[in-house]
């Protein structure tokens, strides 16, 4: 009994080892790729279900002041938003689609338009999954955007038929930036524990102020010049330290997309 | 006995699907429960240990996939996780009891999220990975025991229902 137990534990251990192996070395990619090719439809719709209804809850249902004003103007429009949730949810999607295309057509970048397919499954990184992989061109490094032009995050891994991208508020985030005021501030962004991102080691002799535009330097390679990422909140300085740090403020959520472009430069 | 076991199977590969389909999908309330270790804890009591095993591997891999950690940490913590359970089972939770079901469900959430830390800990000092929990981790912990708690109870009333695998009354 017990040597079975110990047969078992042993196997499933070097199961473990032989398959991150076959992962590295990329042989299980066509395996992993048909899973989440399976799943993602499912997945997906579970995905925008969740993402529309907290964007639903946010703009209409958290704002109780207006709701108190406005309560049976608002139950009716509540009603009616319902009954062409399926029609809106269309319509929103193919005027971001139209945004989305605008701006990389004027531009000139070539693109990849992807739809997001679930978040991931580890709680400590702020990242999704996304349906397109190396076999559209995409690669590790590459701008992420959405809504009209607005940097949301970085390709983390790219696998054949999917990739990962890690949000702009994670931790592990780092983009060049530069601040569109008179001195053309140049820093790096960085992800605030999940929540939001901020630039730091900013010298104290620069100028910002609060509202200023930051936006993509294009000292990344793989990340094109003057991409929106997000305008400055608030300004922390203290005297003695030889640097201050800029709170910044998302142009868009983060949590509730749903379909992103990535940017092949 | 061969498709009482295949049922528990089938329920546990149930719970890996639904596992799949809602993490990190459905917010932080929905998307940090742990349906794998429910459906662990099931195969522990029910089934031969290699099932256990051979869950553990499969629904770890399959997290992995969708995880932005280095691959095959989600997997080692669910065996050893799975490991250490089939021990505790073995020697102190034998009487198949609604608090013995209880109990393996807290503990199992307990002992896999420190099995988690400290690969990720680990993985952190040799430099393969950035990330570290962050202050509001502990909160991710307490929901995981809390709705595996629920997810316990549940299991034992639906399961109580059908069969008399478990002990009929919640005291005695």
């Amino acid at each position: 009994m017990f040597e079975k137990i110990i047969k078992s534990a042993v196997l499933g251990l070097a199961a473990i080892l032989i398959a991150v192996f076959f992962h590295y070395a990329g042989w299980l990619s066509p395996i992993e790729g048909a899973i989440v090719a399976i799943l993602s439809p499912i997945q997906r719709t579970i995905y925008s279900a969740y993402a529309n209804g907290q964007n639903f809850y946010g703009q209409w249902l958290r704002k109780s002041d207006l709701i108190a004003e406005n309560k049976k103007l608002q139950a009716e429009l509540t009603a009616q938003a319902i009954d062409t949730a399926k029609l809106k949810a269309l319509e929103e999607e193919n005027d971001l689609l139209k945004k989305e295309m605008n701006f990389v057509d004027e531009n000139k970048f070539k693109y990849v338009a992807a739809k997001i397919i679930s978040g991931v499954s580890d709680p400590l990184s702020q990242s999704v999954v996304i349906n397109r992989g190396r076999r559209d061109g995409i690669e590790k490094g590459l701008a992420v955007i959405a809504d009209n032009g607005v940097l949301v995050g970085k390709v983390s891994e790219a696998e054949d038929d999917f990739s990962k991208i890690l949000l702009l508020s994670d931790n592990k985030s780092r983009v060049a930036v530069t601040i569109q005021n008179l001195d053309h501030t140049v820093g790096l962004v960085e992800g605030q524990y999940g929540l939001s991102f901020s630039m730091t080691d900013i010298p104290q002799n620069q100028e910002i102020r609060d509202g200023d535009l930051v936006v993509t330097s294009g000292l990344e390679g793989k990340i094109p010049k003057d991409l929106l990422i997000a305008k400055v909140e608030s300004v922390r300085s203290v005297e003695s330290e030889i640097f201050k740090t800029a709170i910044l403020k998302p142009i868009i959520p983060l949590s509730g997309l749903s379909d992103v472009v990535v940017i092949i430069p | 006995m061969a498709d009482k076991n295949n049922t528990y199977v089938f329920i546990a590969l149930g719970l890996l699907l639904a596992q799949l389909l809602i993490q990190g999908s459905i917010g932080f309330w929905g998307g940090r429960i742990n349906l794998s270790l429910v459906a662990l804890i099931i195969l522990l009591n029910f089934s031969e240990f290699h099932w256990v095993v051979i869950f553990a591997v499969i629904s770890g891999l399959l997290s992995d996939i969708y995880s932005g950690l280095p691959f095959g940490l989600m997997a080692f913590a669910l065996f050893f996780s799975a490991a250490v359970l089939k021990i505790l089972f073995d020697n102190f939770f034998t009487n198949f009891s609604y608090y013995s079901l209880l109990l393996l469900g807290i503990i199992s959430v307990s002992l896999y999220n420190a099995i988690f830390i400290a690969l990720i800990g680990l993985i952190y000092l040799i430099g393969l990975s950035d990330y570290l929990p962050k202050a509001g981790y502990s909160y991710k912990i307490l929901w995981q025991i809390f709705s595996t708690g629920i997810l316990m109870s549940l299991a034992y009333y639906l399961i109580n229902s059908r069969s008399r695998k478990f002990k009929p009354v919640f005291l005695g």
